[in-house]
């Protein structure tokens, strides 16, 4: 089993702008609880922190749905910002540089191809992957139905501010290494893990530092002002463009054609009767 | 070309005013601001022309969506738009897009004291998750950095703070409501 330390995170990592500071914990409630309670007295020099555990008792995803994973197995952690910088309107670029680092972190590592469920849900397709050493000649196979791809990571973001400035900003994630969550839990959803998806093993420090330089580099790209660019990234990897599906919202269901998400990042929906809807929340089913 | 917008003289030579005014007649810009070094050039339609209307289909229902301007980031939006991507129509501006001030204007009959407004487009929470108690209630007393809400959008929890300390005397919107960017959302009376 990989260890994760400190040490052994920022060993040769060549990112500039973080992580600053690192708390790897056995087992925690939920890092990003412990992130919380951590934010107030954290030093701007510390910013962004990476808070890890390797077993979670209350992992938690939207709307406080339990998070699940075997321990060790996982990648759990949360990241915590002070980005005083980034105008509160533009907050969602945040959830967009999380789930473009995590799916480049991954497809950088092991060579699989990764999408996003709008809007930020990581999923590989079940179809043979592609094995790490062959190098890629051609596109990913993308499966014909929503329901060939699989959960492999959820990525959360909490954040607190006035109506003017975000005060500070969380993001949870929670990537499943080496294992699946256990059969007896409840999901709403199908899920796999990496090393499945390679068919070998997949060491989660790897992955992380992977992962981590994505971040750095996208964290980067958004303090000097290159929203655009991470915007059309992210609308690249959502494989939820261009199919039909069924909407949950606190309003009730809708059914319809993703057709493109706007600028706000909100999923632009075409209904039976060529209506458009424009959702900024809902958990969308394939 | 006699006077361009490169002229160095005259940034905004009369041809380029010019220019400028036919490219406006035949769009539906209604304001345009250039500003180049010291020079500024503000071109405003006369006559509050109506706003063009949305395309026939385009959302009617509560889930509807404006987006805020991202202020402070040179984010020339029209001109980095991704190649295949429409920019949102600038039709019917949300009805308190305008009000990052203390008082709403669609509610004249709010009590007095600090509005607390949506900083954007989601869904209202008025709890950290279903099962735990509302943060505030009307009549409770806050202090300054107090969670009062929580604004959902693609799952970001944004956890809204109130900036003055004092009484709820009036909470606007319900839990799990759509809210829309500047929308007001409570008003808190200072003690």
């Amino acid at each position: 089993m990989d260890t994760l330390s400190p040490t052994a995170i920022l060993a040769g990592l060549p990112t500039t702008s973080l992580p600053r500071h690192i708390q790897c914990y056995a087992e925690v409630g939920s890092t990003m609880d412990v992130a919380r309670a951590w934010v107030a007295e954290a030093t701007n020099e510390q910013l962004p922190a990476l808070i890890l555990a390797e077993s979670q008792t209350a992992g938690r995803g939207r709307m406080r749905r339990a998070w699940v994973a075997p321990p060790s197995t996982a990648l759990l952690f949360s990241l915590v910002l002070r980005p005083h910088w980034l105008p509160i309107a533009a907050a969602p670029a945040l959830i967009w540089m999380a789930a473009v680092a995590v799916c480049e972190g991954i497809a950088a590592e092991t060579g699989l191809h990764p999408r996003l469920k709008w809007p930020n849900d990581v999923l590989l397709p079940v179809v043979s992957p592609v094995p790490a050493a062959v190098p890629v000649q051609t596109q990913p196979q993308t499966p014909a139905s929503l329901s060939d791809w699989r959960k492999i990571a959820g990525i959360l973001l909490e954040m607190s501010g006035t109506e003017h400035m975000i005060d500070w900003a969380i993001i949870g994630c929670g990537l499943n290494v080496s294992a699946n969550p256990p059969a007896d839990i409840s999901l709403r959803y199908a899920t796999t893990n990496l090393s499945a998806a390679l068919g070998q093993p997949v060491a989660r420090l790897a992955i992380l530092r992977s992962l981590l330089q994505r971040l750095d580099y996208w964290h980067l790209q958004l303090q000097h002002g290159a929203i655009d660019h991470l915007f059309t990234t992210w609308r690249g990897l959502l494989m939820t463009l261009g199919h039909k599906v069924q909407i949950e919202t606190a309003s009730g269901i809708l059914t319809g054609y993703a057709e493109d998400v706007e600028r706000s990042g909100a999923l632009r929906i075409r209904d039976a009767t060529d209506v458009v809807h424009i959702v900024s929340s809902g958990d969308v089913h394939l | 070309m006699p006077e361009t917008l490169d002229g160095r003289t005259d940034e905004f030579g009369i041809e380029a005013v010019r220019e400028l005014l036919e490219l406006i007649e035949q769009t539906d810009i209604t304001e345009l601001l250039i500003e180049r070094g010291s020079s500024k050039l503000h071109v405003k339609r006369g006559n509050a022309a109506p706003p063009p209307q949305p395309p026939p289909a385009l959302s009617t229902v509560p889930l509807a969506l404006s987006v805020p301007p991202m202020s402070g980031m040179a984010m020339p939006q029209a001109a980095h738009a991704p190649v295949g991507y429409a920019p949102p129509p600038v039709v019917s501006a949300p009805p308190y897009a305008a009000s990052h001030s203390e008082t709403a204007p669609a509610e004249s009959d709010l009590p007095d004291g600090h509005v607390i407004t949506s900083p954007m487009v989601g869904t209202y929470y008025t709890a950290p998750s279903p099962k735990d108690p509302p943060f505030v209630h009307e009549g409770d007393e806050v202090h300054a950095g107090d969670t009062v809400g929580i604004v959902e959008a693609m799952k970001m929890m944004n956890e809204i703070e109130t900036e003055v300390s004092g009484r709820v005397v009036r909470l606007l919107v319900k839990n799990e409501q759509p809210v829309e960017y500047g929308q007001p959302l409570m008003v808190i009376a200072p003690l």
